[in-house]
């Protein structure tokens, strides 16, 4: 055991409660946890188990109604008990920490080089106008950011995510901290730039001893980053230890029931689908390109943007297409285009094998009965005003109009115990309702007119590891007994591999792969597909530590320069002028189903 | 650790999900939150007592409000000859005028407002939510209405089709809901980037049902904070109005018109003007303090 003088942080019988007006909250119930100099510590747990308050209220930032007890010590100080002026000093000196959404936590109005030099300011005091500067450069440079003097006088809005990513870490480095508390620092990025900035903070952290706290709800960043784990649900610790001992033999029920839960990578696959191949496709869409108009200015012409740039596929019933990409490929723009939500520039849709090309609009909207859709944010995606029981009822008024009153409410009881809620449930509001509750509400929605397509666009990717497995069990139950055909859109490739039968990648707006999902995460072609697949994090400490990980060049985050398209085909970037558009890679069948974009060597491609 | 002898339990027990989430409506929010502030409710109070005393008062006074008293002309407030707020030139009951002056004025505030917002909602709500060349002429005639001078509208419409309240109310009603249409057009263009519009249009609901059945109900926060500030602005324009002329005729009456009467006499009859101006002051706070009050309740940024 290390002496308490190892110890950076040493938390003691900490607790926090909330004042609300529902009464009392006992968020954190008596958490001990110590962090050592130098060592990596993650915090998992699933949202609401206190994880994050923890390390607010060490920083003395938590809301209002807050009240804390316990001991935090920091070099001998409780710091519980520090004035703010005191607590000022230590937080971003010898404290410092990074936050979930780095363009939310950067204030929008002030320049990078501003607030940089605002925490040194407040600090090391006035160390000379060069002095300050170089340091800053520095530190934007340790971090690996591209062109760092050229950022200091940028606004945050001119930085993509991972860039704003690595100015937090930079900005939160400057003053070399003893501990650094990162609160979900990945959660908001793609998991290319996920890696990038894991690795980044992994030899920060080996640069400069400082120690690292990381709060996550993810099993593989954990197994990726760090040394020791605390596992913590409804504010206590239930489960801690070496990240190799908690991962092989996890002694809690709780911890290996949340490890079970996460999706693996290399984990199994959906089962053979259980249609018919001779099927007619339910769904068709042919070279269905959409363009977004950019408006321009005064003196600057608009620009297109191709979100979705020529794709075709085909849907057999009981079939599950897996679409991936990360964000800005357009793969919800694609789904919006084949639902006809958004309109299309170019290109054939089917419904049921029937063109929709030139249907009535009122023979276009009752034919929506055979798809439905699920979305993202399931509170967001349910009318605040209506009651879940109207809300579920909604599509079927259109439907099947001439459905009496009481029959209609039959229905909804009917659709609200299949997805597993009480049909007591029909008179509530979606605020009341838990977020897995509200997303079983929005698949409710979506079956209750026994549609043949549901897409899911990112229906699991905002519910806790645990809800979302259950969600998952919900889909693939009524896909087997409806025989639903399911175009299934996510940014995470291991729960794209549980429910799949074949997957389809996409970078800016065209297919790079497609290929049936064995094939495609087993002999991925693609130079693409291979740097992602192993950017994503695997919850195991002893695999994830050997991984060799793929880094291809360039970046997609100006999707209407030519060098973005043409990123994986560099050998034909030359003649081609910025801002001419560039056709869409060709497809060649590599393997019967196995489709890959046309691409130069993965050699030509990687970081030096 | 205290959780570790829990022992084995299944991660569908674990799964925050089964816990009931107690139901409280942004409604519920919102009147806790309103109730909470002294200054709106205690409004709410004093305006019940005036709306009150404007409705059944002159029931209970044995004078009404155009009949003179031959035997108390220019009183001063007594409670000896039962003329507690004094009386006029024509030994008409001051405290009969008041309650009918504030009914008259309560009424056209009330009309008015009622005509602004059903035309602002639906007006600014289709504009909103079709959008594209519709919304850019629906605004550009809303625009064009603002820059005409609004006093200068009511006069001209008053002197084409003679003094009446009821064109008053209509006129006021007809130029008021131009904001209204505004604020709801800016709310219907977040509103109709929400999932939910999405989902609809999904389910194959129709243009108009969308407006009316996700759209309007949603923009009942803004709409009703919007009309109880516009409530006394039309007070006061009803006031200035007949101030100036244009508002009821005699004998009906209203809180301008006897201000302005008031006004002429300020030397030798003082009361005239203290009474009605007091109530007007009285029903201009208590609705402005109700107007704050439900703004900052449904103010998202206030929910916590």
């Amino acid at each position: 055991m290390s002496t308490s003088t190892d110890r950076v942080l040493d938390i003691r019988g900490l607790h926090v409660r909330f004042d609300t007006r529902d009464g009392e909250v006992h968020a954190v119930r008596g958490v001990d946890c110590h962090v050592e100099r130098g060592e990596c510590l993650g915090v998992v747990g699933e949202s609401g188990s206190g994880k994050s308050q923890t390390f607010l209220a060490a920083m003395g930032l938590l809301a209002g109604n807050a009240r804390t007890e316990g001991v935090v010590e920091h070099d001998g100080q409780n710091l519980l008990a520090l004035s703010s002026a005191a607590l000022d000093r230590v937080r971003g000196d010898r404290v410092a920490m990074i936050f979930q959404n780095p363009l939310t936590a950067l204030t929008p109005h002030l320049t990078i080089g501003a607030q940089m030099r605002e925490t040194l300011a407040a600090h090391r005091g006035s160390g000379g106008r060069k002095a300050i500067r170089a340091r800053c450069i520095d530190w934007l440079e340790r971090v690996a950011l591209p062109e760092p003097e050229r950022r200091l006088a940028q606004y945050p809005h001119e930085l993509s995510g991972g860039m704003r990513q690595r100015v937090m870490i930079a900005q939160a480095m400057l003053c070399e901290p003893d501990l650094l508390i990162a609160d979900e620092p990945t959660t908001a990025l793609d998991v290319t730039i996920q890696a990038e900035i894991l690795d980044l903070m992994d030899s920060l952290r080996r640069d400069t001893g400082t120690a690292i706290v990381l709060v996550t709800h993810d099993m593989g960043v954990v197994a990726r980053l760090c040394d020791r784990v605390q596992v913590m649900r409804a504010g206590a610790y239930v489960e801690a230890g070496a990240v190799d001992a908690v991962f092989h033999a996890p002694a809690h029920a709780y911890t290996r029931a949340l490890l079970d839960a996460v999706p693996r990578i290399d984990g199994p696959t959906a089962a053979a689908p259980v249609a018919r191949a001779d099927a007619a496709a339910v769904l068709v869409a042919d070279e269905v390109d959409v363009r977004f108009h950019l408006p321009g200015a005064l003196f600057r012409p608009g620009l297109e943007l191709r979100a979705v740039d020529g794709i075709s596929f085909s849907l057999a019933p009981g079939e599950t297409l897996g679409v991936v990409g990360e964000s800005g490929s357009g793969k919800s723009t694609l789904a919006r285009a084949v639902l006809e939500l958004v309109p299309r520039h170019a290109g054939q849709v089917a419904w049921m094998g029937r063109s929709i090309e030139g249907l009535a609009p009122t023979e276009l909207r009752r034919a929506r009965r055979d798809l439905s859709i699920v979305f993202q944010d399931p509170l967001a995606s349910l009318d605040p005003s209506m009651t879940i029981g109207d809300s579920i009822a909604e599509p079927l008024r259109i439907a099947e109009p001439g459905l009496g009153r009481a029959a209609r409410r039959t229905r909804v009881r009917e659709t609200l115990e299949r997805v597993g809620l009480e049909a007591g449930f029909v008179n509530r509001y979606p605020h009341e309702l838990s977020g897995g509750q509200n997303q079983r509400v929005g698949i409710a929605r979506a079956v209750i007119t026994r549609p043949q397509v549901l897409i899911c666009d990112e229906a699991v990717s905002a519910l806790d590891v645990s809800v979302q497995a259950q969600v998952l069990v919900l889909l693939a139950e009524l896909q087997k007994e409806l025989g639903l055909a399911m175009l299934f859109i996510s940014h995470d490739l291991s729960v794209v591999r549980q429910v799949s039968h074949r997957v389809l990648v996409m970078y800016l707006g065209s297919v790079v792969e497609l290929a049936p999902c064995v094939a495609l995460f087993d002999d991925p072609r693609h130079p693409y597909t291979r740097a992602l697949l192993s950017a994503v994090p695997l919850p195991d400490p002893r695999i994830e530590r050997g991984r060799e990980r793929i880094r291809l060049q360039g970046s997609a985050a100006r999707p209407t320069e030519a060098a973005a398209r043409l990123r994986f085909r560099p050998s034909a970037l030359v003649g081609v002028a910025d801002g001419e558009h560039v056709p869409a890679a060709t497809l060649d069948e590599v393997a019967p189903g196995h489709f890959v974009a046309a691409h130069d060597a993965l050699e030509r491609l990687l970081v030096e | 650790m205290s959780g570790v002898s829990k022992g084995s339990e299944s991660l569908q027990a674990a799964a925050l999900e089964s816990a009931p989430v107690r139901g409280r409506s942004l409604m519920d929010d919102a009147r806790a939150r309103f109730l909470a502030n002294r200054a709106a409710s205690g409004s709410v109070v004093v305006l019940v007592l005036l709306v009150l005393a404007a409705v059944v008062g002159p029931a209970f006074l044995p004078w009404d409000h155009e009949t003179p008293d031959w035997s108390a002309f220019r009183s001063p407030p007594s409670s000896e000859n039962g003329h507690y707020f004094g009386t006029d030139q024509n030994g008409r009951d001051l405290l009969a005028r008041t309650l009918h002056g504030t009914r008259v004025s309560l009424a056209v505030a009330f009309v008015a407002t009622l005509v602004s917002v059903v035309i602002g909602v639906l007006f600014g709500a289709i504009a909103g939510y079709v959008g594209g060349r519709l919304d850019g002429a629906m605004m550009r005639f809303v625009d064009i209405l603002y820059a005409l001078p609004y006093i200068l509208f009511v006069i001209l419409l008053m002197v084409v089709f003679g003094r009446n309240v009821y064109l008053l109310f209509a006129a006021i009603g007809l130029l008021e809901w131009l904001t209204m249409a505004r604020i709801v057009r800016g709310q219907t263009l977040s509103i109709r980037n929400r999932e939910y519009i999405e989902a609809a249009r999904a389910a194959g609901l129709g243009r108009m049902q969308i407006i009316l059945r996700h759209v309007v109900p949603n923009l009942i926060g803004p709409v009703v904070i919007y009309a109880a500030l516009t409530v006394p602005e039309i007070v006061a324009t009803e006031s200035f109005l007949s101030y100036l002329g244009f508002g009821v005729q005699e004998p009906l009456t209203s809180l301008g018109t006897l201000i302005a009467e008031g006004t002429d006499v300020i030397e030798v009859l003082p009361w005239l003007l203290w009474f009605p101006g007091a109530t007007l002051v009285l029903l201009l706070l208590s609705l402005l303090f109700i107007g704050d009050g439900l703004r900052d309740a449904f103010d998202p940024k206030e929910i916590s």
